[in-house]
């Protein structure tokens, strides 16, 4: 299946920057699951490329002079083959993925919850399901630095949320899990295109749980970057200097390839 | 002066078994028990004043916060022969090298856990174990270019390691200190003992520091956390020796994965960072989005082989009290030598096996936990009330794999100024092992003592003191 994407950020400052330098990871890697067929990423900065210890492609952008806007185009079309994950594409062994990071730490109520799931598929799929129904999806009710534990709390969050419970629990119970950042298409319109589910390694090989879509095959996945939660794998990570206050807007379409894609948007 | 005689069973650094004085101490207990007392006194006086002048004080975390303290100065030195140096010397070398071939491994091709040497897990669910530093090529596969290593001498006249600090070690600065400050005391003292000198540990440092890029006349900074940092006063010190750059991460920004330092002339490139500043803050696009200690962009910059961090990232895991137990059989799996050095024997809590020795020996043993700082604290079994011991009993059954143990070591004494006189007090030992071109050191490093009778804890910051330790070149005097 080819899939056509255009993904952008837009950062808006309250009044110009001076300097500012982002890590962005929004190019996606050839894998035996997607092919890479074309891929741009345009910014307005001075850019360069690093690979990141996960493996991810990293671009690295800086910007000397002042700005009041910061827009960044990702775009390309991916072909995904739908071969399943099978033996471990990342650089190091899996027991890497088993340590708790600040995102992903359980606290006693996930410990409890947690507790009553293995390491197997069919119990993770049943934690999967849990995890939906007790964190309601609602976009704008967290923030990228709202940790496992606090969505797990309040009952509400986005993908990234959903997926760092996910992860803590499986931490927990002993079962490596890594966070992954990319994109999706559906055919409904209420689900945001940029997304993050988690995959996880149980002895043979690695297993997506796309604890939103209640998803086990990646089958419409375009991933970007992998890491042990989202501030590894974020698509931008940035600092700058002056701005004052910012405003984000980000919009990703995926189509098939062939469709006139954003006309409906 | 009168010196007073160790306890029987203990190893003393000055007296043999039958409390006679060993050869390599003669010039200094000579010295000793010739000086009067009120001259003593005075020069200690004296030590005192200088100190504080040189603004040699320390923070104490936790404790009397932003308060500076002065580390008691000891005025009887730690002398080490000949010959037991000779050995130390071979010994660090072979681990500090061993050591970094298995920091090379592990954030490469980790032939030592397919080996089975030690288990996957050990090494990378480690909270030390940095992934972004996988297959990250550093010039001359070096990841500590300054180790630490902590060593005691047992009732058995062997040094042990006891800890290898891998990551910032810190405290050359008071070493170096404390041998002008013999020097300029007691002049006399070195014109009759052959004792090594300490004073080019900048010059090797620097040595090492430039080594540690590939460039031919690389620009090396000191990055510090600030002056609120308990160890700014060393970061400061050792800049002015080597004649470096001491920055903050303020005075730094990347460029094109290039690092700059922000001059009077313009932007200066910098090829090689040796960084006070702990792995999660030196970047806040990359660790710890909070910190404003680090420069946002470095990792690019590490990650693209411009610019090297001294130490390298992701070091800790080698120096985990988990991965201790293992050290002698890196020496063995990557150098294919014997180990030279003793390490502590050490029982891991997460096997049954070793657990249930454990759980039978308490009261003999010391427990600690394997991965620091956790606030469980640690049991030393021989001085524990029963109460405590059941405690740590349920501790072990609880979380076996929190814990190690180890036997109760009684470190050497050696004669120390206390209010009584001159008396017998314990100590221990580190060395600063430079890993270059070539692995060097300098003679000795960096004695601490132990000032409450009978106490075995020498930290700084729970009443421990330094003197200096002089390495004899020859032992025939």
């Amino acid at each position: 299946m080819k899939l056509k994407i255009r993904h952008d950020t837009t950062y808006t400052y309250e009044e110009p920057t001076q300097t500012s330098i982002q890590y962005l990871r929004l190019t996606p890697r050839n894998t035996p699951q997607q092919r890479i067929l074309s891929w741009n990423l345009r910014t307005p900065g001075d850019t360069s490329m690093m690979t990141d210890g996960f493996g991810n492609q990293v671009t690295v952008m800086t910007m000397d002079k002042p700005v009041t806007e910061i827009t960044l185009t990702a775009e390309g079309v991916v072909d995904l083959t739908g071969k399943p994950l099978t033996k471990d594409d990342s650089p190091f062994p899996p027991e890497v993925f088993l340590r708790p990071t600040l995102l992903t730490e359980a606290n006693k109520p996930i410990k409890q919850f947690a507790k009553q799931f293995s390491a197997n598929k069919r119990s993770l799929v049943r934690m999967m399901n849990r995890i939906l129904e007790r964190i309601e999806f609602m976009p704008g009710a967290t923030t990228v630095t709202h940790t496992a534990a606090e969505a797990f709390d309040q009952k509400r969050g986005v993908c990234q949320d959903h997926t760092h419970v996910f992860i803590a629990c499986c931490r927990y119970i002993g079962v490596p899990v890594r966070y992954v950042s990319g994109y999706i298409h559906t055919n409904s319109e209420d689900h945001l295109a940029t997304h993050a589910w988690a995959e996880v390694w149980l002895g043979r090989n690695w297993h997506t749980f796309d604890v939103v879509n209640l998803l086990n095959v990646a089958e419409s996945h375009i991933k970007l970057a992998t890491g042990l939660d989202y501030l590894d794998a974020a698509p931008v990570r940035g600092m700058r200097s002056g701005g004052g206050t910012e405003r984000l807007h980000t919009k990703a379409w995926v189509t098939l390839a062939g469709e006139k894609a954003g006309e409906n948007q | 002066m009168l010196i007073k005689t160790p306890e029987e069973g203990l190893y003393d650094e000055l007296f043999d078994l039958n409390n006679r004085v060993r050869p390599h101490y003669r010039t200094l207990e000579n010295w000793l028990i010739n000086s009067d007392e009120d001259l003593i006194a005075e020069k200690r006086r004296e030590a005192n004043v200088l100190f504080q002048r040189l603004g040699i004080t320390f923070n104490v975390y936790g404790q009397d916060e932003g308060t500076d303290r002065l580390i008691p100065f000891d005025l009887i030195p730690r002398v080490i022969s000949a010959s037991d140096w000779q050995k130390l010397q071979s010994g660090l070398r072979q681990r500090v090298n061993a050591l970094n071939r298995f920091l090379h491994d592990i954030y490469h091709n980790f032939d030592i856990v397919r080996a089975g040497v030690i288990n996957a897990e050990q090494v990378f669910a480690n909270p030390q174990y940095q992934p972004g530093m996988q297959n990250l090529k550093l010039p001359r596969n070096l990841y500590s270019h300054i180790a630490g290593i902590d060593l005691i001498r047992n009732n058995d006249g062997d040094f042990y390691v006891l800890e290898d600090n891998l990551r910032c070690p810190s405290g050359v600065s008071y070493m170096l200190e404390n041998r002008r400050m013999m020097m300029r005391l007691f002049p006399e003292l070195f014109a009759e003992a052959p004792v090594a000198p300490v004073d080019h540990y900048p010059a090797l440092l620097g040595e090492t520091l430039r080594a540690a890029s590939l460039k031919p006349n690389p620009t090396v900074v000191i990055l510090t956390p600030g002056r609120f940092n308990s160890a700014y006063f060393e970061h400061a010190f050792l800049a002015r020796q080597m004649g470096v750059e001491l920055v903050e991460g303020a005075d730094l920004f990347v460029r094109k994965n290039k690092v700059f330092m922000k001059t009077t002339i313009g932007p200066q490139q910098v090829d090689v960072i040796y960084r006070r500043i702990d792995d999660d803050f030196l970047d806040p696009l990359a660790g710890n989005p909070q910190s404003m200690l680090g420069v946002p962009g470095l990792y690019g910059a590490y990650r693209s082989g411009n610019v090297v961090l001294a130490n390298a990232m992701g070091t800790g895991v080698a120096d985990d009290k988990s991965i201790y137990p293992y050290v002698p059989d890196m020496i063995r799996f990557y150098l294919n030598e014997e180990p030279i050095l003793k390490n502590v024997p050490t029982w891991q809590c997460r096997l049954p096996k070793d657990l249930k020795y454990v759980l039978e020996h308490l009261p003999e043993l010391v427990v600690k936990e394997a991965q620091g700082a956790g606030g469980y604290g640690m049991l030393i079994g021989p001085r524990a009330s029963k109460k405590e011991i059941s405690h740590f009993r349920d501790l072990l059954k609880a979380k076996p794999h929190h814990y190690i143990a180890q036997p109760t070591l009684s470190l050497s004494t050696c004669p120390t100024f206390v209010d009584e006189g001159i008396a017998p007090r314990h100590l221990d030992l580190r060395p600063f092992v430079l890993s270059g071109k070539k692995v060097q050191m300098v003679p000795g490093g960096l004695t601490r003592v132990a000032l409450k009778e009978g106490s075995l804890v020498v930290n700084s910051s729970q009443g421990g003191g330094t003197k200096d330790t002089w390495v004899l070149e020859d032992d025939l005097c």
